[in-house]
């Protein structure tokens, strides 16, 4: 049995399927049912797509009447408001909408009252979600999906080709990444975690052969004005971006909890995010904004790479 | 009877072919549940299939293997 | 209260409010976990079929009695208890290669009573059973090892067995495919069996009737077909077709034929065709599945059988499940069969054998089944009560003269199963 590797571009994300295949035409019937899966649910729940279910949602917005959900999408908010609860209200799929003040391409800061007045438009508790009926009250609301869609694409797309047969695989979106299975003779993947401000380099390897690990940081997408960043990960209480820690990478039974553990973190922030990963019980890796290693996966501090020297290029705005 | 019986068994691998629609790899929850198992119980379905076969004239369908018995 | 001992317990409550803190959210993540689980497709590694990456043990102990037969049934003189059987069954799986996995089933039964040896007219001119004079002990130990390959879409296995008595040893080898084509929504399946069985009857030296040692072969061939209707229903259909051959009589029954005992004498070559179609449909709404199965067979000692079942598993507050489950089977008469015989046939095949006589049966079941994880093992234990009724009267047809030797018994049976 050979490992085979396949890369495309789904979701917005350079993507990664590893599989020990038998022979060739099993592994490209395998990676053409995990494309096919991955391009429903980017066609489902895509904001940027007119026809997607995610744009009937929000379009809905306002409408007392809502809108009817199926299975998985009812399953995928059952989700979200879990999430929510156990955050404390910081994990909040409603919470986009405050991307119209916060333009990460734009290179400027919102305009003061612009975050004032969207903050109507924000919050969980506001919607009235009893499954599977939906409404969202006030015109302009919105569900975003894509805070955890593609840390559950990655956990499906592992499931279905366990389904298909396959035992020792990785699935990458991105850096969201759900294991198949281990090597065939049973070792681990070895998971390189990238560097918030030198993303192409990794900084520590993580052991994988089960589950899923999925990383939140403020390299992705980011505004930088007058010297300061500003984190594409904002606070749904205060519609400003969180500050603290550069990256958050948690491991979990399933990519799309790692994926919520590790935003909850960042959006708890340096002080509260470290503690919160600890009594939660996961395996975690988090660099402060001063590029300093810390939690469980952190590599022993003799075998960690020289940090990255101060001039190497920022992630450019809007990246 | 037999004529009812045989036309049933007939009808089965029909139905079978025709009003199925395709379930999807990733739909397969329901039908991994334990309780879906054509057998659930292996050694409860072992222990019956000997005891029925040793009381009665029919034959435990379902597949081959095991061995006889001189049972009374 | 001094400074030290105020430090002290200022620490014990800090440290309480940290667990306090922890358990909260350990139980945040078992929330997320359940929201997880939920998912379509997210409920774990699914595959019911595949390989196994655990150790699974089991055992189970039955216990088989038959009930007394009515002294209206039998001949004076003879009313001795029947059957009872004890069964320990253990069952131990493993995955020994990537790809490939073992099992090994030992079966070991004591067995005790006495069994029905012929039949007579009684006054009334029904017949009686004459039961045998001396309680029979016996003891019966199987094995049979198989292994298994999964590819993947398919399945490939081997199996060989052997069954030992005081006066019965037999062997027994099988091979058996499964092919999932159709995005597996349809599965083939297929296998051959063989067993060859010699039989060295007890007392042949009070008994001349008895045969000193006999010898049977028994192939068997099977093609089934399952097919996924929907994501809750699925059903199965198998063909199985077994040849026996040799000697297929019974040493330990006798006939009366005009007046005199004979032994028992069947055909040397019986063709056994059966049809077996399972269904089960899962109903979330209740957190319940149902199973329904139905088996057609027929013989060429002009036996047709049929056997309905039917099962309704219901799961109870996450860790139990509760199993009713009923029965019917309704059979003909063998060609050759009769109670007892007033002319001597010209083919010299003569049998009295209830298993050959025309009845019908019903039999229910109860089962229960508890999950439990201790000792950082996941466990199930099961319970479980049938009784099987069987009567002329049952029977589809209209029976004259049913057979007095047919059975009724109770089974209960304890099981425990764990996985490391």
């Amino acid at each position: 049995m050979q490992a085979r590797k396949l890369g495309f571009k789904a979701m917005g994300s350079p993507c990664e399927l590893h599989l020990h295949a038998e022979s060739q035409a099993g592994f490209e019937r395998v990676a053409e049912a995990a494309c096919a899966e991955l391009a429903r649910l980017e066609r489902k729940y895509s904001r940027y797509l007119d026809d997607s279910l995610a744009s009937r949602i929000n379009a809905s917005a306002g409408d007392p009447n809502g809108i009817e959900l199926d299975e998985e999408t009812a399953s995928l908010l059952d989700y979200a408001g879990l999430a929510w609860e156990q955050s404390g209200g910081l994990f909040d799929i409603t919470s986009g909408v405050l991307r119209r003040a916060w333009d990460f391409r734009s290179g400027r800061l919102p305009a003061p009252g612009e975050i004032d007045a969207l903050r109507p438009l924000v919050g969980w508790e506001k919607i009235r979600w009893r499954r599977p009926h939906l409404v969202l009250p006030h015109a302009g609301m919105q569900l975003d999906f894509g805070g955890y869609v593609k840390e559950y694409a990655a956990d499906r797309v592992a499931a279905l080709c366990r389904e298909l047969g396959l035992r020792h695989g990785l699935v990458d979106l991105g850096g969201d990444i759900a294991a198949i299975g281990p090597h065939p003779d049973g070792s681990p993947w070895r998971v390189g975690i990238r560097h918030p401000r030198a993303p192409d380099g990794a900084i520590a390897s993580v052991a994988l052969s089960a589950g899923g690990i999925a990383t939140s940081g403020d390299y992705e997408r980011c505004l930088v004005v007058d010297g300061k960043r500003y984190a594409h990960i904002l606070n749904p209480k205060t519609g400003w971006p969180v500050s603290g820690l550069a990256s958050v990478t948690v491991a979990a039974s399933h990519c799309l909890i790692a994926g919520t553990a590790s935003t909850i973190a960042m959006l708890k922030g340096a002080c509260g995010g470290p503690a919160w990963l600890d009594r939660l019980g996961l395996p975690n890796l988090r660099i402060d904004a001063e590029g300093a290693l810390s939690g469980p996966l952190a590599p022993p501090l003799r075998r960690r790479p020289a940090p990255p020297h101060r001039s190497a290029p920022e992630a450019p705005a809007g990246g | 009877m037999l004529r009812l019986a045989a036309s049933l068994l007939l009808a089965l691998p029909v139905l079978a072919a025709s009003g199925c629609a395709s379930v999807k790899p990733w739909e397969r929850d329901v039908l991994a549940r334990s309780d879906m198992a054509w057998e659930p119980d292996p050694l409860e379905a072992k222990r019956n299939t000997h005891i029925h076969y040793s009381k009665e004239a029919s034959l435990p369908g379902g597949g081959a293997g095991g061995g006889g018995c001189g049972c009374n | 209260m001094t400074a030290a001992a105020r430090r002290h317990r200022r620490k014990a409550r800090s440290r309480a409010a940290r667990r306090l803190a922890q358990r909260r959210q350990r139980e945040s993540l078992a929330a997320l976990t359940a929201g997880a689980l939920a998912l379509p497709g997210l409920a774990g590694p699914a595959g019911a079929e595949g390989v196994s990456d655990r150790i699974g043990a089991d055992y189970n102990f039955s216990r088989y009695s038959e009930h007394k037969l009515p002294s209206s049934k039998v001949a004076v003189g003879s009313e001795r208890g029947r059957y009872d059987i004890d069964m320990h069954q253990f069952r131990f799986a493993m995955p020994i290669a990537d790809r490939f996995d073992v099992g090994l089933d030992v079966v070991h039964e004591t067995m005790s009573g006495a069994s029905p040896w012929y039949v007579i007219p009684g006054d009334d001119g029904k017949p009686v059973q004459v039961m045998t004079g001396a309680t029979i002990d016996d003891k019966r130990t199987d094995l049979l090892l198989e292994g298994k390959y999964y590819m993947d879409r398919a399945q490939a296995s081997a199996s060989g067995g052997v069954s030992f008595e005081k006066d019965y040893f037999a062997i027994n080898g099988g091979l058996g495919g499964q092919l999932e084509l159709n995005e597996k929504n349809t599965t083939l399946s297929s296998g051959l069996g063989v067993s060859i069985d010699s039989i060295d009857p007890v007392d042949t030296a009070e008994y001349p009737l008895r045969p000193d040692h006999e010898k049977k072969q028994t192939y068997s061939a099977f093609l089934g077909l399952s097919q996924v209707l929907r994501r809750n229903a699925a059903m199965q259909s198998t063909l199985t077709y077994q040849l026996g051959h040799g000697y297929l009589s019974d040493p330990y029954k006798q006939a009366l034929v005009v007046g005199e005992p004979l032994a028992d004498s069947r055909p040397d070559l019986r063709h056994q065709l059966a049809w077996l179609s399972r269904y089960r449909h899962h109903f979330s709404s209740m957190n319940a599945s149902f199973h329904a199965d139905y088996q057609f067979y027929w013989d060429d000692w002009n036996i047709t059988a049929h056997t309905f079942e039917l099962a309704w598993y219901q799961n109870l507050f996450e860790a139990f499940r509760l199993i009713p489950s009923v029965r019917y089977y309704s059979q003909g008469k063998a060609d050759f069969y009769a109670a007892y015989y007033d002319q001597a046939r010209a083919d010299g095949l003569y049998s009295s054998d209830y298993r050959l006589s025309p009845y019908g049966a019903i039999s229910w079941r109860i089962k229960a089944e508890t999950r439990f994880t201790t000792w950082q093992l996941d466990w199930l234990a099961s319970f479980s009560w049938e009784r099987y009724l069987s009567s002329g009267s049952y029977a589809m047809q209209k029976v004259s003269t049913p057979n007095p030797g047919l059975v009724n018994f109770d089974l209960f049976s304890v099981g425990l199963t764990t996985r490391f």
